[in-house]
């Protein structure tokens, strides 16, 4: 049963892919196949010529009704094993639930260091499946889940103006903004779609740009995200430091289709921050926020480059790299048509911020939260701030009620152990603050602020924290919500409440700064926002709860741990309702 | 005497499996020297150490062996070659263990103090079951030397008290002896403890002193503080080994397996690699040439003659000294390895011994320009000509490959009409086709701005961890991805023959030839950069190095990654 299809061209292979996995999966509908898994292949030709190619390995418990499933983009710890996706059955009450059911393994090439997919996904979407270091997205057909094909790939030499990519948001086309944290590939001017030009010093430097992806995986644009003019320099440091400063290097993204923007919040320079070969620069981290107008979708523009406060809290810092402004990691804008902000969450300075109207001229950017008054929750003697506690993952849910937030932990040069740095996920109440619109008052600038929330009657009131044990270096870095409602006819549709939020404890390991315990835990949200662990989400192999990545057999072979990073719900299409 | 120990010596290495091979630093003198010191010490401190449940012992006795310890220790100073502080500092807890002996509480410390330091002076391969046996041979002879002391009418209530205190020291005995596995030193643990075990019972159940068994013990004991007092053994030639050809072999040096790479094991100047920091290499142990960093390459390195046949090579690192044997034939030295290209060289030798080949090194890489990468500087000329630079800036040197590169890349850029500039003189592409030695500063120089460049494109031979690096938009021409099957197993392999040794153009090409393999693909351009990400260690570099990943050596660029940027580009003809 097992297969593989090459071929020269991008249409007919995918063709042939249909076939073939439609006959596997008729000819197991119904009846469990003795053997361990069905193998099945897809494969594409890029663009440089080179035959991409994944690898359905399904288990028994992959077949039967469609349902819901819980992807989880991997790395293997063993450099010889291929990267895959994990499928994991995410069906509340299935015999299944917690199993993975199906790995899809990815060839040629090891070692790219899965990172994010999209951040939520729809019906009839492909996913988006970026390898940091090997600067290539994967884009998978979801139609046949748990199984996946491939549709398309675009590899680095797609994106001659950037490099390093990093997250997704799909568009109701099918295709999806990109950004790509670091420079050309090569040094020196580099032209984007538009003719504009940008001079940058290379692979993993600056400036990173935005990329438009096809649902085929092909470039559509590539939009430069650093201005003509130069920014701060004293602010926008670079190495080689370039002529024009550029703080760009995008990394969280969200896309607001029905005001036309693109939020896109920038991390530092990825090729040189703490590089052995330089002291570590504050200014080689990102304190900026940017919008794009994608009024013209197929000439996007740069509309705005917003700097975020520097708040009460560094005054207690040692080190400006630790200040609320900070490597701004993640970006998330509201949903309902009426709200027009969008929060920032920053990695360093561990703080959230927030401006009211992302479709303003120059949106300004005020804190509203401080992860601090979170942890002082539930560490005993209340001495853990969020000054560098890699704060990560956060989104909106889709009903504009709470702010999710994974927080992965102190760092270890702040001086507390990691059994007591260890992260959470806490939930914001931030109706108020939306319903004031551009009038809300919160701002933390006092330093009590930043223990106790902010003091202003609008700000983001706590609603819970869910602290999350992982003694690693790393922790619970990404997340996803469950956008989706099953029905009791067993048809799911998607929803505004979100009931279910999926954890992942796993940041970028090696020689980066900080690993994880590879485990993929699942967290139910409270109908008042109040979050549980989800216990009847096991290991299949441990029978703890969430699902450990640290095992030695995986429906593609005995390869190890192995390490997840982006996860994402996504159902069968045949019982998801539009 | 000495025709003995050096019998002796060869006894033990060869009952442990090992090759001594003709050994003229041997110095059974020392051996003898370190024998007494540990035993006689040993001893001084267990009569210290158990003195809170035994009488005072009689003072002539204790003073001689105490006496005894502190000469010998003093003379394997000048015998052995010790290290003068720790052995004075053992010394001087011995004094003080025998001169607190009227002072039960204050003897037992000075003995625990005595004892430990003496544990600390057991050499060589022993690690840590020495020391575990000099801790025993204190408690055995100290209560050893107390029962025979004891007066007749209380040695037997004396061996009963002391009997339970001969456990402990046989326990970790024991399990040392498992550990070390079947080994002439292992076995004697385990006898030793058996032995112990034995006069335990007789001591505590039956009353009787078992003479026999206390003789026994004393022998068991002497034999096991002669196998912890020798010298340390050679190490073993790796399997497959062949005289007149590099050889990779590893080590014991504080307390951690420690890779030595000898290229071209021939007589003459030879290259020595050592896998550890502020190692020493040398023919002569008390003359060691210090084995220091190369630009380009990472740990240490040593140019050291050997002469003709077999003969050893000592290697020191952190206080440990350890033996090298090694093997030359008749042959001629390699030009290439004596310079600058010498650790590049040496890659390509250890890249062929992962792969399995023990043939002799007949050339180096910079002996010559291939034709492979001739095209490759004339496709990255013609590829930077198409980008409408107006010039390059070259570095070369001065060996036969780089001479010729430099030829290969002028020509090209003439033919291009770009302007050919010396490096700094513009911001303008920069083409390195030197050896790794004169590409470490030029890249570090970019790196900080002191040279401007609109990126640096490397020749193929110079993929290698150190100099992808410097922040300076390196760019090199190549026929494999880093990212392939084939070269992330050589990586691989080589991370778990060399710990630390950064994979290298040149050592993957051996490899592949070793293995009858090709990589020869279109030729493309690839990027290489650190992509370095905060998180749990903060703004750390130090914390967060690559060292700290369990396979980081098993990546070409730690921390970073080799993305090929191009499809195939056009090779134009010379």
């Amino acid at each position: 049963m097992a297969g593989a299809r090459t071929g020269s061209r991008r249409k007919l292979t995918a063709r042939l892919s249909i076939v073939v996995l439609t006959a596997a999966l008729a000819g197991f509908a119904g009846s469990r196949p003795a053997a361990a898994t069905v193998d099945w292949a897809s494969s594409v030709t890029a663009s440089d010529g080179t035959v991409f190619t994944v690898t359905n390995h399904l288990t028994p418990a992959a077949f039967g009704p469609g349902r819901e499933w819980l992807l989880a983009w991997a790395g293997p710890a063993d450099p010889t094993s291929p990267d895959f996706m994990a499928v994991i059955d995410a069906t509340k009450n299935s015999p299944t639930y917690g199993e993975v059911v199906n790995t899809l393994t990815v060839g040629p090439g090891l070692g790219s260091e899965p990172h994010h997919m999209q951040y939520v996904w729809h019906k009839g979407d492909s996913i988006f499946a970026g390898g940091l270091l090997s600067d290539t997205t994967l884009v998978l057909d979801s139609s046949r889940l748990p199984a996946l094909s491939l549709r398309g790939v675009n590899i680095a030499s797609d994106t001659p103006c950037g490099s390093a990519p990093d997250a997704y948001w799909t568009l109701k086309d099918g295709s999806a903004y990109a950004t790509y944290m670091g420079g050309p590939n090569v040094a020196g001017p580099c032209t984007y779609t538009n003719g504009e030009v940008r001079v940058g010093n290379g692979f993993a430097g600056s400036p990173g740009e935005i990329v438009h992806i096809g649902a085929d995986g092909r470039t559509l644009a590539e939009i430069p995200a650093a201005s003509a003019a130069s920014e701060d320099p004293q602010q926008c440091g670079s190495v080689p430091q370039l002529a024009v400063a550029t703080c760009a290097n995008p990394h969280g993204i969200a896309v607001r289709e029905d005001l036309n923007r693109i939020v896109a919040s920038d991390f530092l320079e990825p090729r040189d921050f703490l590089s052995p070969q330089a002291a570590p620069e504050e200014r080689l981290t990102r304190n900026t926020v940017r919008t794009f107008d994608i009024s013209d979708r197929s000439n996007v523009k740069l509309a705005s480059i917003g700097t975020l406060p520097i708040g009460p809290r560094a005054a207690l810092e040692n080190d400006p790299f630790w200040d609320e402004s900070r490597v701004v990691m993640e970006t998330a804008t509201t949903h309902l048509p009426h709200n027009k902000g969008a929060f920032a969450a920053t990695m360093n300075g561990g703080a959230v911020h927030y401006t009211p109207d992302i479709t303003a001229a120059n949106p300004k950017w005020r804190e509203v939260y401080d992860d601090t008054a979170a942890y002082r929750t539930f560490q005993p003697d209340r001495s853990v701030r969020g000054g560098g506690d890699n704060a990560s993952w956060i989104f909106v849910s889709p009903d504009d009620r709470f702010l999710f937030h994974a927080v992965m932990g102190q760092s270890v040069p702040y001086g507390a152990p990691l059994d007591r740095t260890t992260g959470m996920v806490y939930v914001l109440d931030i109706r108020k603050m939306l319903a004031a619109g551009t009038k809300y008052k919160c701002s933390i600038d006092k330093l009590s602020e930043v223990f106790h929330g902010g003091a202003e009657r609008d700000c983001p009131s706590l609603v819970d924290v869910l602290p999350i044990r992982d003694v690693t270096s790393g922790g619970p870095h990404w997340g996803t919500i469950d956008n989706f409602d099953r029905r009791a006819d067993g048809t799911y549709r998607e929803t505004k409440t979100a009931e279910r939020m999926a954890i992942a404890n796993y940041f970028l390991a090696n020689s980066f700064g900080g690993d994880g315990d590879h485990r993929v835990c699942m967290v139910t949200v409270g109908r008042g926002g109040h979050l549980d662990v989800d216990n009847t989400f096991r290991d299949e192999h441990t029978g703890q709860p969430c699902v450990s990545f640290n095992r030695a057999d995986w429906p593609h072979g005995t390869h190890g741990d192995s390490r997840p990073h982006g996860v994402l719900f996504a159902v069968s299409d045949r019982p998801l309702r539009r | 005497m000495t025709s003995t120990l050096q019998v002796l010596a060869d006894v033990a290495h060869s009952l442990a499996g090992e090759h001594p091979g003709p050994d003229p630093q041997l110095r059974p003198a020392a051996t003898f020297g370190r024998l007494l010191f540990l035993g006689a010490g040993a001893a001084t401190a267990g009569l210290a150490l158990l003195r809170p449940l035994t009488p005072r012992p009689r003072r002539y006795a204790a003073r001689a062996v105490a006496a005894l310890a502190v000469a010998a220790g003093l003379a394997t100073i000048q015998l052995d070659g010790a290290p003068v502080l720790p052995v004075l500092a053992t010394v001087a807890a011995l004094l003080a263990a025998h001169l607190s002996l009227g002072r039960p509480r204050l003897a037992l410390a000075a003995g625990a103090v005595a004892a430990a330091l003496l544990a600390a002076r057991t050499t060589g391969d022993a690690g840590v079951a020495g020391a575990v046996q000099v801790l025993a041979a204190a408690v055995w002879l100290g209560a050893a030397a107390a029962v025979r002391q004891a007066g007749t009418a209380e040695r037997g209530a004396l061996a009963a008290r002391l009997a339970p205190w001969l456990l402990p020291p046989a326990a970790a005995a024991a399990a040392g002896g498992v550990q070390l596995g079947p080994t002439a030193f292992g076995l004697i643990l385990i006898g030793e403890a058996t032995v112990a075990v034995v006069v335990a019972a007789c001591w505590r159940s039956t009353a009787r002193l078992g003479a026999a068994a206390v003789a026994a013990l004393a022998v068991a004991v002497g034999g096991g503080t002669a196998a912890a007092a020798m010298p340390p053994a050679p190490a073993p030639p790796a399997a497959g080994a062949v005289a007149g050809g590099p050889l990779l072999t590893q080590v014991v040096l504080t307390g951690r397996r420690t890779p030595v790479l000898v290229v071209p094991q021939r007589p003459g100047w030879n290259l020595v690699h050592v896998g550890a920091e502020r190692a020493a290499v040398g023919t002569d142990r008390d003359d060691l040439t210090a084995a220091t960093a190369r630009p380009g390459a990472t740990q240490g390195w040593a140019r050291i003659r050997l002469p003709a046949g077999r003969s050893r090579l000592w290697v020191t690192a952190g206080g440990d000294t350890a033996a090298v044997e090694v093997d030359t034939t008749e042959g001629a030295g390699l030009a290439a390895l004596d310079g600058p290209d010498g650790p590049e060289c040496a890659g390509a030798a250890l890249g062929a011994l992962t792969g399995g080949a023990t043939t002799p090194l007949t050339g180096c890489p910079a002996d010559r320009l291939s034709d492979e990468d001739a095209s490759a500087l004339r496709a990255t000329v013609r590829f930077l000509a198409g980008r409408g630079v107006r010039g390059v800036a070259l570095s070369g040197d001065a060996s036969p490959r780089g001479t010729a590169a430099a030829g290969e890349v002028t020509a090209e850029a003439t033919r291009a009409g770009l302007a050919v500039e010396r490096p700094g003189t513009g911001r303008v592409p920069l083409i390195i086709v030197s050896g790794w030695a004169a590409a470490d500063p030029l890249l570090r120089d970019v790196g900080v701005g002191r040279t401007p460049a609109e990126g640096t494109y490397l020749a193929p031979w110079l993929l290698t961890t150190t100099l992808l690096d410097h922040p300076a938009g390196q760019v090199l021409p190549l026929r494999y991805g880093p990212r392939d099957l084939n070269a992330v197993r050589y990586a691989a392999e080589l991370g778990d023959r060399f710990p630390g040794e950064p994979a290298s153009a040149a050592g993957y090409a051996s490899w592949l030839a070793a293995r009858r393999l090709t990589a020869r693909g279109p030729l493309r351009l690839y990027a290489a950069s650190r992509v370095f990400l905060p998180g749990a260690h903060g703004p750390d570099p130090a914390a967060s190095a690559p060292a700290h990943a369990a396979h980081a050596a098993a990546s070409w660029f730690p921390g970073g990654t080799v993305v090929a940027v191009t499809g195939p580009i056009t090779e134009p003809t010379a």
